[in-house]
């Protein structure tokens, strides 16, 4: 090739994608993504579960008692694991099999709707996504709801034939869905539920960095009357996309609430999900 | 360049990229293996393997990213019209000049981001972009020092003709 030649087309290479970067629409580059989705899973894959057996706990997610966040159940577990490592006579394969079978359970009935996908990998940009390894061949479509042993964690955005990917709800371009308030108390027998309190729905955006945001809240009835604190948990109440058979699942946890310096009388919530959702190793996809 | 090598080296790059991004990320921000792996190739290989490989290169990260298709191509492909200027191996293997094109590399990225947010929008965090920037720079320094040392498969050509 002379180098006329060649700088004609990478002049129009980068003219063309520098056209599609600054004034396409993102979703126009879709029809390229779908065919690819799961190409690199066989690097991307063991290496997400490489990089998540060094980060997190060994044994599952890293967990928080969600009747009471502020003490950590790190410590029940290491007890638990010491007294298992004493008594039993498992491998270790069958003691990550038995908590996995866990993880999908804690789902409830949900679970008969739901398809486990492996996680293999995250955005390769800034955005909140990942990258499973189910595809359009499993039933895969776009719009489903995926969800993880701790709520909702977000749904379908792109499908191609062996792998899709899964756009998250503290993605901030994540569509908007409506919220209530809900915390988890000990009953009359000493049972942990999750009581829903008296709030009328909020709205609910990804704001990015694994978080979400509930804003512009008029602070009296969000501090006085509902008595909002850090450690409630925001619940699905939006029918309008979501199936019902989802409301009542958690999406995140009041972590901090802020008063509005330009809004007197407001306050912005910040909260976040149950764990790392671009580390989680499976997720369930709503395919039924 | 030995165009197998430099496809195998993207695609594991990118591969462990996406795998090992929301491990290491801070507030948001992962080091991106895909602009190393770009400047690397920007850097070493002849001019217009540079200019095509660094492209390469970030149209497959673009194919698997949520945001604009092409940004990261586009972005690489400015800042290897920059690398491909160093002359000199003393300097191209020079820790400097390789955290410098890192860091080059990741404001122009942030720069393309601000300038579709005129026609689009903003899609992502700049502060996220540019947390991606400066850590993808400090890494730079032991990654590409590896990289620099296991370029013989590559055969470049040494006198970046």
């Amino acid at each position: 090739m002379s180098k006329l030649r060649f700088h004609h087309v990478y002049a129009a290479l980068v003219l063309l994608t520098g056209a599609c970067a600054l004034v396409v629409p993102t979703r126009a580059g879709e029809v390229l993504r779908r065919p690819v989705q799961g190409l690199f899973a066989p690097v991307s894959w063991p290496t997400h579960t490489i990089g998540r057996w060094l980060t997190q706990p060994r044994g599952g997610q890293a967990a928080t008692d969600p009747s009471n966040p502020g003490r950590s159940v790190e410590q029940l577990i290491k007890e638990n694991r010491e007294l298992r490592l004493m008594l039993a006579n498992l491998s270790g394969q069958l003691e990550r099999l038995r908590e996995r079978q866990a993880e999908r359970e804690r789902l409830g009935p949900v679970r008969e709707f739901c398809t486990p996908a492996r996680v293999s990998g995250t955005d390769s940009g800034s955005r909140q996504s990942i990258q499973i390894n189910l595809g359009q061949i499993a039933g895969v479509e776009i719009g489903q709801p995926v969800l993880y042993w701790g709520g909702i964690v977000g749904r379908v955005s792109s499908v191609g034939p062996a792998g899709a990917r899964v756009q998250l709800i503290t993605d901030p371009h994540f569509k908007r869905f409506t919220a209530r308030f809900a915390r988890f108390v000990h009953n009359a027998q000493g049972q942990v539920e999750l009581i829903h309190l008296a709030t009328d729905p909020v709205l609910v955006e990804g704001g990015g960095t694994g978080t979400l945001l509930i804003r512009n809240q008029p602070a009296r009835l969000i501090l006085e009357e509902a008595k909002i604190q850090v450690n409630d948990w925001a619940v699905l109440s939006d029918t309008t996309d979501w199936p019902v058979v989802l409301q009542g699942y958690r999406v995140g946890r009041v972590v901090e609430i802020v008063p509005r310096r330009d809004v007197p009388g407001h306050v912005d919530l910040r909260l976040e999900p149950e764990g790392n959702l671009m580390g989680l190793s499976e997720v369930m996809v709503m395919n039924r | 360049m030995r165009w197998t090598v430099f496809f195998i080296f993207a695609y594991l790059m990118i591969g462990l990229h996406i795998g090992l991004g929301g491990h290491w990320s801070i507030r948001g921000a992962a080091p991106n293996l895909g602009l190393l792996a770009a400047v690397f190739i920007a850097l070493h290989a002849s001019r217009p393997a540079a200019l095509l490989g660094a492209w390469i290169i970030g149209f497959f990260q673009d194919l698997v990213t949520q945001q604009p298709l092409g940004m990261y191509a586009f972005s690489y492909a400015l800042m290897a019209m920059l690398a491909v200027q160093v002359t000199g191996a003393v300097l191209r293997d020079s820790i400097a000049i390789q955290s410098g094109m890192t860091l080059i590399g990741g404001l122009i990225v942030t720069g393309v981001v601000i300038v579709r947010a005129m026609f689009q929008g903003l899609e992502g965090s700049i502060g996220t972009l540019l947390l991606t920037a400066a850590y993808s720079t400090i890494l730079s320094v032991p990654i590409l020092w590896i990289l620099t040392r296991l370029k013989r498969p590559f055969a470049f050509n040494p006198r970046r003709i």
